[in-house]
Order: structure tokens, then C-alpha cells, then sequence
């Protein structure tokens, strides 16, 4: 029991590494760019390359999701670039914090993909309901955001992928593809006791959702917009299960939802794509679901503050052209996330790897994660198939739906029923 | 080989064998036992622990739920005391997982969410008071702004373009709607709302734009831009309160209520391992327990046997031929000695006593005699013990008077000591009255000198013979202790200032410190105690040569007092201490020599304070300090003092060290005031301030002091200041605040009690009659006026300019006579002369009067207004014949300051006295409101007016029901707003009544006071749809053509979806006017009502259908 928490810590430690909150401080006289954001695309490997690639000085400002859209919202001049997911655009654009970006100034615009741009990554695809990114990607003539293409958008498409829940084979059966995993595990009586959610309402509610659909409990009008009604049947039937005692709890952060499988406190629960590799660093047979009703999917935005000023405009402008400039790209996807230009991350990987990880093939050899560790061995598979296949199948995207505030009084009723 | 070795053993070795033997079985029973009970008793101790602390774990849940319950209490109810005690919960709970058991393995993660939850809640603790602010001042200010500068527009507007008004006024009703919605929001959280109100906001901003597009005056197209920018501030500041109250609920929802969860998770495991643990344990002992007894009892049957053996053995060896022996023994004592003693060959002591017994037959006889003559010897010893008793008696007698003429004797001799010292004393007086004279007198400087040297000795020694005076009292058993009501708050600081002078002079503070379970009033003696206390500080401050001298005084239970006097002095050594409260000593000879004394003052205090059945002891660390702890049974008596007045106020206190903030903290809880404390003054406005306390630096007045209260009397303009000062300092004439409103460093609480009731009594008197409110709003009017203000003192300037800054006026500075009269020549040689001049009297190189006289001469319109700390007949004069206007005495008075300012400059932006036009024939005069006074508002633009009514009669037609509801479910923010904004535009429209009731019911909500607006409401609503009729009735009646109808229906059309209310009044008043079908004329007048009521984009359906039929 001893050994085992002590390696759970070190896993926690390790993880916790790439991430701690830190501000570099810079005492040289090279220009100075502030980036709020959260813990995901905010590492100290990218600051430090981006540092020495663009000659600047780099100030990372991680926080929790919340938190750090609060600051943003209520605070413009407090960051320069701000990076974060598309669920928290429009609070930001209703907001007035962020401003429009020029894709003129965007060399590699014309190789960013469609999803996007049009929504769909291939003919067969589907939008998926909810705050989908191409929905709020262009600055319309009105000032409002659509679909409609113009010289502005909003955002700067970056770093994306798709959520899933994770599940422990030891314990559970290992289920197919597309075809038997189903969002409804979640709500399986008998897991009682072993299933957690993530903590995160906007996020969170889809998976308990997209469960309680899965197994007829429920029909959602537009899921990605439910109403009071809606929210309250679903709270209901939810809060029944919490009362039986069915989820062991919620976690809030990466290595928590990892110390929680670890060390078999649940079976199954929603889970980051990090959080999956950590358990399978660790020896733990998680795996990440491709359920038949399709996934949660995310994308990353990168905003400019409203209130930037000319020179860390044009700052800003280098920073967001680096991350499409390849490297970053190839970095991320070794962490399992997708870049919106993969063409011109290509070079920067092994056939090996961006055969596993863009193409869903079996790997050729062992492949490295970014701490150089081995982070998938050779002829595992990538669940759920290529990027293209991954992303022809979301359910529905994270989203701050109109009743965002009457969901929050509903989680808390599901945490204390 | 029995035989062998009973021949061989003897008796005596064969019982003590036999001893020695059930000796060890007891032995090996009790250590088996002792053994036994101890680990048993050792198990049972370690369980007792283990169950105790589990115990302690297992009520971790239940404080979980009390930490939960009082942060909820907090978030919605705003309670600070429950904040307070989610804090003593925390630390409390952390304490306890800390403490616990190592065998409970999830504490690490327990802690990890406690703490994140705390953190959690400290950030749920300052958004809720940014929201707070955001919500209820912020908001609402600016909004209230706006409404004022909309009004101020439509007024401008009136003249010219009555049209133009009239849209104004419609930006108006629009905005007021969009806070209407953004209330909603804040209240109910519902999207609706918020989207409403977004699209309310900018729907009257586009409104805005619009009345801009077509009006080229300069000073009003100026007046619309300050509004646009109002307006945009006014979105940011509710963008920002959304996001903070989004921010709020994701902290109380998701974060607070995930780490609650997991907490009590981690919880009920804790009780299950526990539940195991405790349940493991007892099993375990009992295993133990059931060991050890089976042990014990295996050996002690072993040890019956082995005993059951040698009895037996023993019974049949000495028994037998013992009882035989007795038998002849007892025949011998009778005289008799029949029996033949039997011969045992035995070599044993029963051989030796068979030989014995023999003999002692023989010598029988012989003994008889030998008692005789034994009984005559004690008859004689019997006799002499008697006689040296009495010997004895005699001199015991003797002794005993010996012993009490001894005690008499030194009885004398205190008598004589203290008769002696009385006697001393009084020459010593009459010494000390002389000198005194005798300083009076004229005298050469050694005389002087000689005479000083005099009256110190003299005073030595008259210290001196009071200590032993005092001393020989306690000797002789003199001292009395008296019990009277004792004001324990006088006495303190009766002691403190008796030492303040000495402290002072070597730079030493004196700090006092009442904790505050500590009542005003004992019974007691004031002057032992006060003895005692002054004795122990001035040691205190006579040992310290930089530091502190403190003194504490703490209720240790209801009925017995703690008072600390401690120090940063020179401190003394174990040896030292314990010779201190010996009589004639101080901690070392040399000291005597250096500080004086008699060194008797201690234990004086020690015999008065163990006289007061109480106890005095030291604590004193070389080179870091003493301190005197003095403990004493004192009763209690009930504080008939009345501190209602303070009660509940609540005080902003800024002092930048924390040791004397704290002191400050405690004596101003003390007396019942709420005290909010920071180290400087922080931008951030705090609401419902009754007082300001804002203690000086301790060097020189610094311009940061000045600075920054000038900022607070800005920012709270209406909240006394009270300034404290350093010890030593007194207070110059300046500055904002109000003369003998300041205290004094060390606290004194009765004086600051009484200080702080009169300046806070004044205020309320004050803020009645709400003048100052008056002149500050009328100070606008005169903004951007040039004044120049010459004064040598920094803070002296930056009062006056502070001053007249938040009035928007243009200020300037000169330091003195010269540079004022080069600084007013500047301007005026720019074109852009200052209007009005402040000077202070005086100044370096040239003084107020000169330089009044050198303006007056050159600048014969210019007002000149003399600042002076002497506002005596004759200087008056002498300003006067200067050329002065005016002479405002410092320090300052706001309230006159503003009258001074207002009454030599001219407002610059008046109201334009307006006559009536034609129009104001049909505007009947009315019971409920003041028509004339309306009309004057609008500008005398009958046609706004109207309008203005009729968006009154819109916007409160379900006044009264919403107001009821708004009291009904306690929204009492919501409503103060409501009131305030119906105050304001009643007061718009004439109503003055309403206005009146509606400010009444804004300052003190009830709901006497709600009727009586509702009342009056109703009554304003109803005479106003009267003249809604009338005016109905002046319209023409134009007959219905199909083809131009159509077409102002088209022009309708686009206008509305252009939003252009400037082009839809027009066609509005065509088509009303215009007699319709009746089937058409329900529909088109339910358009007309929707346009009128902004919504457009239902109106622009029913116009589509009416356009399509």
C-alpha cells in the first residue's frame, strides 16, 4: 500500500512539474508578452522555446478554468494573449475583453483546416451540437460572431481534441470502438461507488448527459442548449444515482483524476487525454473510450486582449504565427492533442509517430511523451482511430449554454443530494 | 536421606525455607499479576488514547458540516461573524487532522481539500465584496449618473429641437428599462434577462448615436459624446458584475460544494477505518488480556501445591512435640508441674527447649523474688516523673512572656518608624512648598540651579520616606485594603499618564491594552491598586532606554484580573529575580547608583497585592525585557455605563503599526464599535463608515499624512476624521477635521470613548439636515472655475486643492507671496485668469497681507479669500482694508468652504429660466402634481413634458404591485434603487409629494412608509390618465385614405428597423390621428402601444402583417 502511494505520488509529482504556476521573470530588455491561460497549453517547455525562437520574453499566468476567465472578463489589461477553450468565447466577447484577429496577419491561414472554417473535417462529419468553434470563429459586420468568413475572426484555432471517459480493464471488460463503448457505462449500477465526473459544469454536464441519453433516461431537444426543464430532469435522474451512492465523487484536476483510478477508487470516469497516458505510464490498463454516441470534443482558442497596445500587438501576432510554425504542433501531439495546420507539424514528427497519433495505426517502435519518458509502446493502438475518424464522430462540444448560470445551482444540488 | 537432612537442617533454617519458599510462589503469583494487570492496564491506556483521539477524528465531520454551514451562511446572507467562524474552523479542523492518528491513511488528501476549499472560500470572500460593490454602488451610480446627464440633455434639448428631446427622452426610458432587465438578472439570474438587457443598452446607445447624426451644436453634440461615454462605462462595469456574479456561483456551486463533497468523503472513510481500528483493538487486548489470566493461574495452583506440601511437612516436625512442651509449660504456671517433660534426642532448638524447659522449672522459684523487688523500683521512677513535669510547666510559662514582650517591642518599633517618617514628611513638604515659592522668585542662574538640586532631593526623599512608610505599615500589619467600586479603565490610565512625561522624554511609547472580556468596573481599592501599577511602570521606564513599556490587563475568568506591565528594558538574570522582592534589594547594587531608589517599592507591591489575596510574579529575560504579572480575585460589578451610542458603529481605522493597531483594535470593540483596520489608506470605499480614525506618523507631519487625509475626507465626505497623534505631538490647526476631535497616543479609552460619542452625535446631527450633500451637488455647477491656492504648508495646499479637484475644478499652487503674484500674472497675461484666490497669512518672503494688497491693486475684480488660523477682530480688519472679500478660519470647514466658493463664482452652468409656450394651456392644473415646476424641468416644452409623463405613467403602472413585492420578498437593494430613481424622476415631473414620500422611504424602508408612496403613486397615475384624454381630444381627426395610409405604414416600416424614433414620431402621430376601420383600429393601436414601447421587433411583425393584408 506504501509503495503504491508513494509511486502515486511521484506520478502526481511528475505531472505536477509540467504544470506548477509560475511567472518568469525576465530582466533582460528584450519585449515582454503576458499569457493567461490554463494549465494545458501554458508549459514551460513551449514558453522557454518560444522565448528563444521569437527572441521575447515570455510571461506564462496558468490558472484554473474559471478563475482565470474571470480575470479576462473583468480585467483586459491584464494579459496580452489569452488562451483558453472555445466555450469561453462568447462570455469574452460579450464581455468586450478580447478583440478580433486579422488572418492577414496569419500566414498560415490558408493551411488551417476546415473544421474550423466550415465545421466539418470531412464531408461524412458531423457539427456536433453545442457552441461549435466554426459557429463563433468570424467577427461579423455587426460586431456579433457567426459563421459567415470575413477578414476577422476571433479567435486564433489552435490546439483541439476529442474527451472521452477512461475506464480501468482490470475491471471492466475491454468494450469495442464505435460499437459497444457507450457513454451509458457511466451510469452503470455496477460500477456504484467507482465512478467520478470532472468537476467543471460545462464540461462535466455533457458526460452525465450524454449518459443518461445513451440509456434512454432522457431526450435532449439540442443538447448544447438545454433548458430549465431539461436541466431538471436530467438533476433529477442524476441525483437519484447520487443517492444510491453511484459516484465516488468529482475530481478537479489532471493528477487527481489519475490518483483516483490509481489507486482503485473508481473503475470509470470522465478523463483528460494526459491523465489516460499517466495511468498507462503507470502500468494501469486505462482506456479511453470511443463511445457510439460520439465524443465531447474541445478546441482551443488564443484571443487578443482588447486593450493591447501596438507594439505587443504585433508581439502577440509572433507568438500565435509560432504556434502554427510546426513545432508545436509535433510537441502537443505527443500529448495526445491535435493542431488545427497537422500538415506543417508533419516534418517535426517520425513516420512512426504521426502514424500513431494523426493516423490511428498500431506504432512501429516505442514513442517518447514530452519528458522523454516512453509513453507508448510498440503495436499499441490510439483508441478510437485516425484524427480524421475521431473527429467525424462529436456528439457535442464543451459550451457555456444560456442557463450556464441555472446549471451551477444544479450542480451543486447533485453534489450534496 | 529425609532424615539425613532434617538431622542436618535446624528448625529456624526449616521454616525460613519454608517462608522462603511460599514467599517466592507469592511472589511469582503477585508478579504474574503485577505483570498481568500493568500490560493490561497499559493496553486499556492505549486504547483509552487511541479512542480519544479517534474520538477527536470522528467529530471532524461534524465541524465539517459547521464549516460548510457558516462559509453558506456567509455567501448569502453576507454574515461577517460567520466568516469568522469558518476561519476558526478551519485552522481547527487542520489542527485536529494533523493530530491524528497515523494510522488513518487518507489524511494528507483530507488536508488537501480542506485547505483547497479555504482557499476557495477566501477567494468566494473577496469576489462577494467586489460583487457587492460592483452591484449595489458602482452600478447603480453610474446609472443614476446617466439618468442625470440624459435629464441635463433633454433640457438643452427642449429649446431647439423639441423633437430631438423627445428622442432624448426615449434614450432615457430605453436605458432605464435595460437596468430594469440587468436588475432582473442580478435578482433571478435568468438569460432572458440578460440578453434584455444587453440589447436595452444598446438599443439606447444606437438612440443616442442617432439624436448625434443630426445636430451640429457643439456644446450638445459634447453633452452626447459624455453620455455615449457614461454608457460604455456603464456596460463595462455590468459586464464586469455578470462575470463576477458567474465567477461567485462557480466558487460557491462547483468549487466550495466539490471539496465539501470530497472532504466528507474523505470523512466517512475516516470513521470506517476508525470504526475498524478501534473494533482491531479491542480484539487484540482481549486476546492479551486472556493469556496473561490463564498464566497467572497455572501458577498459582503450582504454588497451592507446593504450599499444601511444606504445611504438612511443617505440622508433623515442630507441631507435635511443641504442643507437648506447651501442655507442661501451662501445668508449670499453675503451679503444679506434674507432667514429666519427654527427653527428645532431638539435636534441634526442640532438643534446646526440652533442656530449656527443664531449667525454667528450676528457676521458677527464684523469679518470684526477683519480681518483688521490681515492683518497688517503678513505684520510685513513677514519682520523679512527676515532679519534673511540673518543672517543666513553670518554664513554659516563663517562655511565653518572654515571646510576647518580644512582639510588642517590635510592634514599637514599627509604630516609632512610621510616626518617625510622618513626622519627616512634613518638614520634607513644607521644603518642597518653599522651593516652589521660592522658584518663583528672581533668581541668578546657579541659584536657580542650586534650588532645582533642591527640590529633586527633596522629592528623593520624600520617595524615599513614603516607601518606608508604607513598609513599616505592612510590618506593623497596617495595611488596610479597602473595597469601594473602582473604575479599573481611571485607574490604568491615571497610572499611564502619571508616567507619560518620563517616557516621553526618552522617546519610549506607553502602550495599554484592555482585552475586551474585561469589564470597566470592580470592586476593589483604587489607590493600592493604582500604587502597585505606577510602581511597576515606572520601574518599567525607568529600566527601558528604548523600546516599550506595555501594559496588559486580561480577565483570566469572571472574577479574576490579569494585568501584565511589561518592557523591552535591560531585563535581569534568575539571581537577580529571585532577590527582587526582597526588602532593601535591587537586582544589582549598581543599579541603585544608577536609576535611584529605595528598592523597597516591590515588595511594597508584592505585601499590597498578597494583601488583595492575589499574586505577583516576574518573568525577565537579560537584554530583552521584563515583565510584572500581577493576578488578582476582583468582583465584578455591573457596567452601568452606557456605550449605546457606539454600538453597532462602525469605525475605519488606519495605523501603520500593528502593535498599536491592534491595542486601537481591542479598545475600540471595546466600547462596542465595529472596526474595519488597515495598515494606509486603501482606494477601495467602504461602505457605511461611521468614523475615521487615521493615526499620524510619528516623525513630522508628513505630506503622505496630508495626502491621505485629504483622500479620505474626499472619499468620505461626510464621515468625521478622527486623527490620532503620537505621544508628545499635539495637533496643529489644519486639516479638514474639527477641533478637539483628536486623540493622543497611549490610548486613554475613556477619553477616546468620549470623543468619539460627541464628533459621532455631531455627524448625526449633521447629515440631517444633508446642506453639505447640497452645496457639494452645486459645487458641478461651478466646475472648471481657475483657483489658485498660496500656502507655505504642503498639507495645508493639498487640502484646499483636494478640495476643489473632486469638484472639477482647474487648480493652482503657490508656495508663497511671490510666487502667488507671478503665478496670477501668468494666467492672466494667457488669457485664462484665475476667478478666485486662496492666501494664507503667513508666509516666507512675502506674507497674506502684502500680498492681498499687491492683487488688489492690479486685479480689482479678482476674489481674494484669506485662510487663517486667527480670525481675531483686527487681523480681520487688516484683510479687509487689504482688499481681501473674505476670511475662512482654519482649520477648515468643508460645509463653509463650499459656501465661500460658491458664493464668489457664478455657476457656470446654470439651468436657463424658461417661460411657459402656448402648449401649456392643456396641461390642467393637477392636485398631485406641481405642473408649473414640471414644465420648468422640461425645459417648458409642454409636448416633452407630456412625453415625460407619459413614459411616468408606463414605466410605474405596476409600481405599486412591484414595490410590494420587491418589500414582500426582501430585496431591500432592489428597491432602495427603485426608490431612488422614482425619487428622481417624480421630482422631474412635478410630483414633488412622491418625490418627498419615495426619498423618505429610501432612507428608512417600512412599510407605513411603502403605503404612503403607493398611495401617491396611485393618486399621481390617476389624475395623469385624465390628461391623457384631454390631450387625446386636441388631436385632429384626419379621414382614412387607403393609399397614404399604406405608405406611412411602408416609411413605418423601415424606420422601426432602422431603430430611427426621429422619423417614426412623426408617422406615429399621422397614423393615430387618422380615423380607422374598426376591425384594423384595435391592431394598429396595439402597434402604436409596442412601438411606444420599444418593442420594435414585435411591432415590425404587426406591421409586416398589416402590410401583407
Amino acid at each position: 500500500m506504501t509503495s503504491r502511494r508513494q509511486v502515486l505520488k511521484a506520478g502526481a509529482a511528475a505531472i505536477g512539474s509540467l504544470s506548477f504556476p509560475y511567472i518568469a521573470t525576465a530582466y533582460n530588455r528584450r519585449p515582454t508578452l503576458r499569457v493567461l491561460g490554463t494549465h494545458v497549453t501554458l508549459q514551460e517547455t513551449l514558453r522557454l522555446e518560444a522565448e528563444r525562437a521569437l527572441d521575447i520574453n515570455l510571461e506564462f499566468y496558468p490558472g484554473g478554468s474559471a478563475e482565470v476567465l474571470l480575470k479576462a472578463a473583468t480585467n483586459p489589461n491584464s494579459f496580452d494573449i489569452y488562451e483558453q477553450w472555445s466555450n469561453s468565447l462568447r462570455v469574452l466577447w460579450d464581455a468586450n475583453s478580447i478583440k478580433g484577429v486579422d488572418i492577414t496577419k496569419i500566414y498560415q491561414w490558408n493551411n488551417i483546416n476546415s473544421l474550423t472554417k466550415t465545421g466539418k473535417i470531412s464531408e461524412q462529419a458531423k457539427y456536433g451540437y453545442g457552441d461549435a468553434p466554426y459557429k463563433l470563429l468570424y467577427v461579423q459586420a455587426d460586431g456579433t460572431l457567426g459563421p459567415q468568413a470575413t477578414e476577422q475572426i476571433s479567435f486564433l484555432p489552435y490546439v483541439h481534441n476529442t474527451d472521452s471517459f477512461g475506464y480501468n480493464t482490470r475491471y471492466i471488460p475491454e468494450g469495442k470502438a464505435y460499437e459497444t463503448e457507450s457513454w451509458g457505462w457511466l451510469f452503470d449500477e455496477t460500477y456504484r461507488g467507482k465512478v467520478a465526473i470532472v468537476n467543471e459544469p460545462t464540461i462535466g454536464l455533457f458526460d452525465l448527459a450524454l449518459a443518461a441519453q445513451a440509456r434512454n433516461l432522457i431526450e435532449f431537444k439540442d443538447i448544447g442548449n438545454m433548458s430549465r426543464a431539461e436541466l431538471d430532469n436530467l438533476f433529477s435522474i442524476v441525483d437519484r444515482l447520487q443517492r444510491k451512492r453511484h459516484f465516488r465523487g468529482v475530481w478537479s484536476s489532471v493528477p487527481r483524476s489519475v490518483e483516483l483510478m490509481a489507486n482503485n477508487e473508481v473503475v470509470i470516469q470522465s478523463m483528460f487525454s494526459p491523465g489516460v497516458a499517466t495511468l498507462r505510464g503507470m502500468g494501469v490498463p486505462c482506456r479511453y473510450a470511443a463511445p457510439k454516441e460520439g465524443y465531447r470534443a474541445w478546441h482551443g482558442v488564443m484571443c487578443l486582449s482588447r486593450t493591447v497596445d501596438s507594439e505587443r500587438e504585433e508581439l502577440a501576432y509572433k507568438f500565435m504565427n509560432w504556434w502554427l510554425s510546426g513545432w508545436p504542433g509535433a510537441y502537443i501531439a505527443r500529448q495526445g492533442y491535435y493542431i488545427s495546420n497537422p500538415q506543417i507539424s508533419k516534418p517535426f514528427m517520425s513516420q512512426a509517430e504521426w502514424d500513431f497519433w494523426y493516423e490511428g495505426k498500431p506504432a512501429a517502435e516505442q514513442l517518447l511523451g514530452t519528458d522523454g519518458n516512453v509513453a507508448v509502446h510498440e503495436g499499441e493502438e490510439r483508441s478510437g482511430g485516425s484524427y480524421i475518424k475521431r473527429f467525424e464522430n462529436i456528439a457535442v462540444w464543451n459550451t457555456v449554454m444560456p442557463n450556464y448560470e441555472y446549471s451551477l445551482t444544479k450542480w451543486n444540488e447533485f453534489l450534496f443530494s | 536421606m529425609i532424615k539425613l537432612l532434617i538431622k542436618w537442617l535446624a528448625l529456624r533454617p526449616r521454616i525460613y525455607l519454608n517462608l522462603f519458599l511460599i514467599a517466592l510462589t507469592a511472589m511469582c503469583i503477585l508478579g504474574m499479576s503485577f505483570y498481568g494487570l500493568s500490560s493490561a492496564k497499559q493496553e486499556l491506556e492505549q486504547h483509552a488514547r487511541f479512542t480519544s483521539r479517534i474520538m477527536t477524528d470522528s467529530q471532524i465531520s461534524d465541524s465539517i458540516y459547521q464549516l460548510h454551514l457558516e462559509a453558506m451562511n456567509f455567501t448569502y446572507n453576507g454574515n461577517l461573524s460567520a466568516a469568522e467562524k469558518v476561519d476558526f474552523y478551519y485552522e481547527n479542523i487542520r489542527k485536529k487532522l494533523y493530530n491524528s492518528d497515523a494510522s488513518i491513511t487518507n489524511t494528507e488528501d483530507t488536508i488537501r481539500s480542506l485547505d483547497a476549499y479555504y482557499r476557495g472560500f477566501n477567494q468566494l470572500r473577496s469576489l462577494r465584496e467586489k460583487r457587492r460593490r460592483s452591484t449595489t454602488i458602482l452600478l447603480p451610480e453610474l446609472e443614476l449618473q446617466i439618468e442625470i446627464a440624459l435629464e441635463r440633455l433633454i433640457d438643452s434639448l427642449y429649446q431647439s429641437r423639441r423633437n430631438a428631446a423627445l428622442e432624448a427622452s426615449e434614450a432615457l426610458v430605453m436605458f432605464m428599462q435595460s437596468t430594469g432587465q440587468g436588475n432582473n438578472y442580478f435578482r433571478k439570474l435568468e438569460y432572458s434577462s440578460l440578453t434584455n438587457a444587453r440589447k436595452m443598452q444598446r438599443e439606447a446607445f444606437q438612440q443616442l448615436e442617432d439624436l448625434g447624426s443630426g445636430i451640429q451644436d457643439k456644446d450638445i453634440l459634447l453633452q452626447i459624446d459624455d453620455i455615449k461615454n457614461l454608457l460604455h462605462h456603464h456596460k463595462s462595469t455590468f459586464n464586469i458584475s455578470v462575470e463576477e456574479t458567474r465567477g461567485f456561483l462557480y466558487l460557491v456551486n462547483v468549487i466550495l460544494a466539490a471539496e465539501a463533497n470530497e472532504i466528507l468523503y474523505q470523512a466517512e472513510q475516516r470513521e470506517n477505518q476508525i470504526a475498524e481500528n478501534i473494533n482491531q483493538q479491542r480484539l487484540d487486548i482481549d486476546q492479551r488480556l486472556s493469556g496473561l489470566v490463564s498464566w497467572v493461574l497455572v501458577i498459582s495452583l503450582l504454588a497451592l501445591i507446593v504450599q499444601v506440601i511444606f504445611s504438612y511437612f511443617i505440622t508433623v516436625t515442630i507441631t507435635t512435640p511443641i504442643s507437648t512442651i506447651t501442655r507442661v509449660f501451662n501445668e508449670l504456671s499453675e503451679g503444679s508441674g506434674k507432667s514429666n517433660i519427654p527427653a527428645y534426642p532431638q539435636n534441634d532448638e526442640i532438643g534446646d527447649l526440652t533442656k530449656a524447659a527443664r531449667t525454667f522449672k528450676q528457676k521458677n522459684v527464684e523469679n518470684r523474688k526477683v519480681l518483688n523487688d521490681y515492683k518497688e523500683l517503678s513505684e520510685q521512677l513513677e514519682r520523679r516523673i512527676l515532679e519534673r513535669t511540673q518543672e517543666l510547666n513553670a518554664m513554659n510559662k516563663e517562655l511565653e512572656f518572654s515571646k510576647e514582650k518580644a512582639e510588642e517591642m517590635v510592634q514599637i518599633r514599627s509604630d516609632f518608624i512610621a510616626n518617625v517618617s510622618h513626622e519627616i514628611r512634613t518638614p520634607i513638604n513644607a521644603v518642597l512648598g518653599m522651593t516652589y515659592l521660592m522658584r518663583h522668585t528672581e533668581l541668578s542662574e546657579q541659584q536657580a540651579e542650586y534650588l532645582e538640586s533642591i527640590n529633586l532631593s527633596s522629592k528623593k526623599l520624600l520617595a524615599i520616606i513614603n516607601d518606608i512608610l508604607d513598609f513599616s505599615k505592612i510590618e506593623a500589619g497596617k495595611l488596610t485594603i479597602e473595597t469601594t467600586k473602582l473604575d479599573l479603565f481611571q485607574v490604568v490610565t491615571d497610572c499611564v499618564s502619571m508616567l507619560q512625561a518620563q517616557a516621553h522624554s526618552k522617546n519610549i511609547e506607553i502602550y495599554t491594552h484592555f482585552d475586551s472580556y474585561v469589564s470597566r468596573y470592580y470592586h476593589g481599592d483604587p489607590l493600592r491598586l493604582g500604587q502597585v501599577i505606577t510602581n511597576l511602570l515606572n520601574n518599567a521606564v525607568k529600566f527601558t532606554e528604548k523600546g516599550h513599556v506595555g501594559i496588559t490587563v486580561e480577565a483570566i475568568n469572571i472574577q479574576r484580573l490579569r494585568i501584565k506591565i511589561h518592557d523591552s528594558g535591560i531585563g535581569m538574570n534568575e539571581e537577580e529575580q529571585q532577590r527582587l522582592f526582597r526588602a532593601f534589594s535591587q537586582a544589582d547594587a549598581s543599579t541603585t547608583r544608577r536609576f535611584g531608589g529605595t528598592g523597597l517599592g516591590l515588595v511594597i507591591s508584592k505585601q499590597i497585592v498578597e494583601a488583595m489575596h492575589g499574586t505577583i510574579s516576574v518573568h525577565s529575560e537579560k537584554g530583552i525585557g521584563t515583565t510584572f504579572t500581577i493576578e488578582l480575585d476582583m468582583k465584578r460589578v455591573k457596567d452601568e455605563h452606557d456605550t449605546k451610542n457606539l454600538k453597532g458603529k462602525r469605525a475605519l481605522l488606519i495605523e501603520k503599526d500593528e502593535f498599536s493597531r491592534n491595542a486601537f483594535n481591542h479598545s475600540l470593540q471595546h466600547i462596542g464599535l465595529e472596526v474595519i483596520s488597515y495598515e494606509s489608506y486603501m482606494r477601495e470605499q467602504i461602505s457605511e463608515i461611521d468614523v475615521i480614525l487615521y493615526a499620524v506618523e510619528k516623525r513630522e507631519r508628513s505630506a503622505l499624512d496630508a495626502e491621505m487625509v485629504t483622500q479620505l475626507a474626499v472619499a468620505y465626505p461626510k464621515t468625521p476624521i478622527c486623527l490620532i497623534y503620537p505621544m508628545g505631538k499635539t495637533p496643529e490647526a489644519s486639516g479638514p477635521t474639527r477641533q478637539n476631535t483628536y486623540l493622543q497616543k497611549p490610548i486613554n479609552p475613556i477619553r477616546m470613548e468620549k470623543v468619539l460619542s460627541r464628533m459621532l452625535n455631531e455627524e448625526v446631527k449633521e447629515t440631517k439636515d444633508g446642506s453639505l450633500e447640497e452645496l457639494r451637488h452645486e459645487m458641478a455647477t461651478r466646475a472648471g472655475t481657475k483657483v489658485i491656492v498660496a500656502d507655505d504648508n504642503l498639507f495645508n495646499r493639498q487640502v484646499v486643492s483636494g478640495l476643489l479637484q473632486k469638484a472639477h475644478f482647474e487648480v493652482g499652487e503657490a508656495i508663497d507671496g511671490e510666487d502667488l503674484i507671478a503665478k496670477v500674472a501668468q494666467a492672466a497675461e494667457l488669457h485664462v485668469p484665475y476667478e478666485l484666490v486662496f492666501v494664507d497669512y503667513h508666509m516666507p518672503k512675502m506674507n497674506g497681507l502684502d500680498a492681498c494688497k499687491a492683487l488688489r491693486n492690479q486685479y480689482p475684480n479678482l476674489s481674494i479669500v484669506v485662510l487663517s488660523g486667527d480670525t481675531e477682530d483686527t487681523t480681520k480688519q487688516k484683510f479687509f482694508s487689504a482688499g481681501a472679500n473674505s476670511i475662512l478660519a482654519k482649520p477648515i470647514e468643508v460645509k463653509d468652504f463650499y459656501e465661500i466658493v460658491l458664493s464668489y463664482i457664478e455657476p457656470k452652468h446654470a439651468l436657463q429660466d424658461i417661460q411657459s409656450d402656448d402648449l401649456s394651456q392643456y396641461i390642467p392644473k393637477l392636485l398631485t402634481i406641481d405642473t408649473k415646476a414640471g414644465l420648468r424641468h422640461s425645459g417648458g416644452d409642454s409636448s416633452l413634458y407630456l412625453s415625460l409623463l407619459k413614459s411616468f405613467i408606463q414605466k410605474y403602472q405596476d409600481g405599486a404591485e412591484s414595490f410590494t413585492e420587491l418589500f414582500n420578498t426582501e430585496q431591500h437593494e432592489t428597491l432602495a434603487i427603485a426608490m431612488h430613481s422614482l425619487k428622481g424622476i417624480a421630482a422631474s415631473i412635478g410630483a414633488k409629494n412622491l418625490a418627498d414620500s419615495a426619498q423618505v422611504m429610501y432612507e428608512s424602508p417600512d412599510r407605513e412608509h411603502l403605503e404612503d408612496v403607493q398611495h401617491l403613486l396611485i393618486q399621481v397615475l390617476a389624475e395623469l390618465s385624465s390628461i391623457q384624454i384631454e390631450h387625446a381630444a386636441e388631436q385632429q381627426i384626419v379621414e382614412f385614405n387607403e393609399q397614404e395610409f399604406n405608405d406611412n405604414l411602408v416609411k413605418l416600416l423601415s424606420a422601426v428597423k432602422r431603430r430611427r424614433p426621429k422619423q417614426i414620431n412623426p408617422i406615429l402621430s399621422y397614423i393615430k390621428s387618422v380615423k380607422l376601420p374598426p376591425e384594423t383600429n384595435t391592431i394598429v393601436e396595439h402597434m402604436c402601444d409596442m412601438i411606444e414601447r420599444f418593442e420594435y421587433t414585435d411591432a415590425v411583425k404587426i406591421l409586416e402583417n398589416l402590410l401583407n393584408d
